[in-house]
């Protein structure tokens, strides 16, 4: 209007009260928008965590499931193993036993062991110490049992002897 | 928008016998008077106990609005507001001026207002209001009026100015040495007699004289007017400190 000689002071609403409590109002605000990222950012790291330990357990699942089917496999190994060691054992027993089955004055040249089967091939001086001394305890041990004697000219009787279990 | 939740205080300072007479007007947020307080301190500056009844309302809101009345000589009003014009009347180096309404210009010296800015320091001012500014407010409906004389009294001192249909003609304000009243009623004599006498005044016949009183003086100022100067004086009462809050609402474009 003109009729002062000078001119008001600029007035603003925005007083340090006011001002203090726009900073105050603002931080608040900024912390509780820092709180919601913060909650954001665990909640997916949570979530990832989450995640990667369902995706261990399921490895680990698995890994014991491979494991089971590995220590399955050794099982089996160990029980093949056992019954490859019993059968050798037994084997190994059956031909100690069949050689001393057999009286010193009978030559054998060829023994098959199988199973279930021993094929004899050998000389021996005369049929009776075949008979007493080899066939009888053969006869005990297999079911089945095939002879025959072949005379040499030296007196020797050359033979051949097919013994076989009954299978069951 | 954040203003219209604040309410506002205007304060109106006014210097007079060594005194100061100290009004507060207090306006809700729908700028309705809600109070108005008056006091008045024995200080011609903020001293403590005027700081603690001004803080007391100024803390309140940001929008307060403190305004004094200029007393000090040399002032006057000038009718032109082109620095050219006034440059020949005053000197701008010295003189600060305010143009109003492009009429014309109230001014006082520089000095004088750095003076009464530094008195406020402490709360500060936010208008400073010439008593030519008041007189021209109060009687701004007779401004039109052809040949008439306006003056704005106090005990210390005058403020006169003549107008012709809305022309300024004549400014005069005097502070007064003597608190005798025949030497004060003289003063305005001389100061009409050399608005008569002196030819660089467009001069005429006053038709009418209004008079803002400030002081108890109605009736002497009335006869003398009639005895010395055949003047029918219309004499209103006036309260400085409410007019000078009233300029600032209208400074503050009819808060």
């Amino acid at each position: 209007m003109g009729y002062s000689y000078i001119n008001s002071r600029e007035k603003s609403a925005f007083t340090p009260r006011v001002q203090m409590l726009f900073i105050v109002f603002d931080a608040v605000i900024l912390l509780l928008f820092g709180m919601y990222l913060f909650f954001i950012y665990q909640d997916s790291k949570f979530s990832q965590q989450m995640q990667d330990i369902k995706n261990n357990t399921i490895k680990v699942q698995n890994d014991i499931s491979d494991l089971s089917e590995k220590i399955k496999k050794v099982k089996e190994k160990e029980l093949f193993c056992e019954k490859i060691y019993t059968k050798n054992t037994l084997l190994k027993d059956s031909t100690k036993n069949i050689f001393e089955l057999f009286p010193k004055e009978i030559i054998l040249s060829k023994v098959i062991l199988s199973d279930d089967t021993l094929i004899l091939h050998g000389k021996t001086p005369n049929k009776q110490l075949y008979n007493t001394k080899l066939q009888i305890p053969l006869h005990s041990i297999y079911s089945i049992n095939k002879t025959t004697l072949k005379p040499l000219d030296n007196g020797w009787y050359e033979f051949s002897s097919i013994n076989e279990s009954k299978k069951r | 928008m954040f203003k219209s939740l604040y309410t506002k205080v205007f304060i109106g300072i006014v210097v007079f016998d060594m005194k100061s007479k100290i009004y507060v007007e207090l306006l809700d947020r729908h700028n309705n008077i809600t109070n108005v307080i008056v006091k008045d301190f024995n200080s011609l500056v903020v001293d403590d106990e005027m700081y603690i009844f001004i803080s007391k309302f100024i803390n309140k809101t940001p929008f307060y609005y403190i305004s004094v009345l200029d007393n000090s000589t040399p002032q006057g009003m000038i009718a032109t507001c082109l620095e050219d014009e006034l440059s020949n009347k005053i000197d701008l180096d010295i003189f600060h001026h305010t143009c109003h309404k492009d009429k014309w210009a109230f001014y006082v010296a520089k000095q004088d207002i750095d003076i009464l800015k530094n008195n406020y320091i402490k709360i500060g001012l936010d208008f400073i209001f010439s008593p030519f500014a008041v007189m021209v407010e109060f009687f701004k409906d007779k401004l039109d009026d052809e040949m008439v004389l306006f003056i704005l009294m106090q005990d210390d001192s005058y403020a006169m100015s003549i107008f012709d249909e809305g022309k300024l003609l004549y400014s005069d304000h005097h502070v007064f040495n003597d608190d005798n009243d025949s030497y004060k009623l003289l003063s305005i004599k001389e100061s009409i007699e050399h608005f008569y006498k002196d030819l660089i005044y467009d001069s005429g016949f006053i038709n009418s004289l209004y008079i803002a009183d400030t002081t108890d003086n109605d009736e002497e100022l009335k006869r003398y007017f009639m005895d010395e100067m055949f003047l029918d004086a219309n004499i209103y009462n006036i309260e400085l400190h409410v007019e000078i809050c009233r300029l600032a609402k209208a400074e503050l474009n009819g808060v």
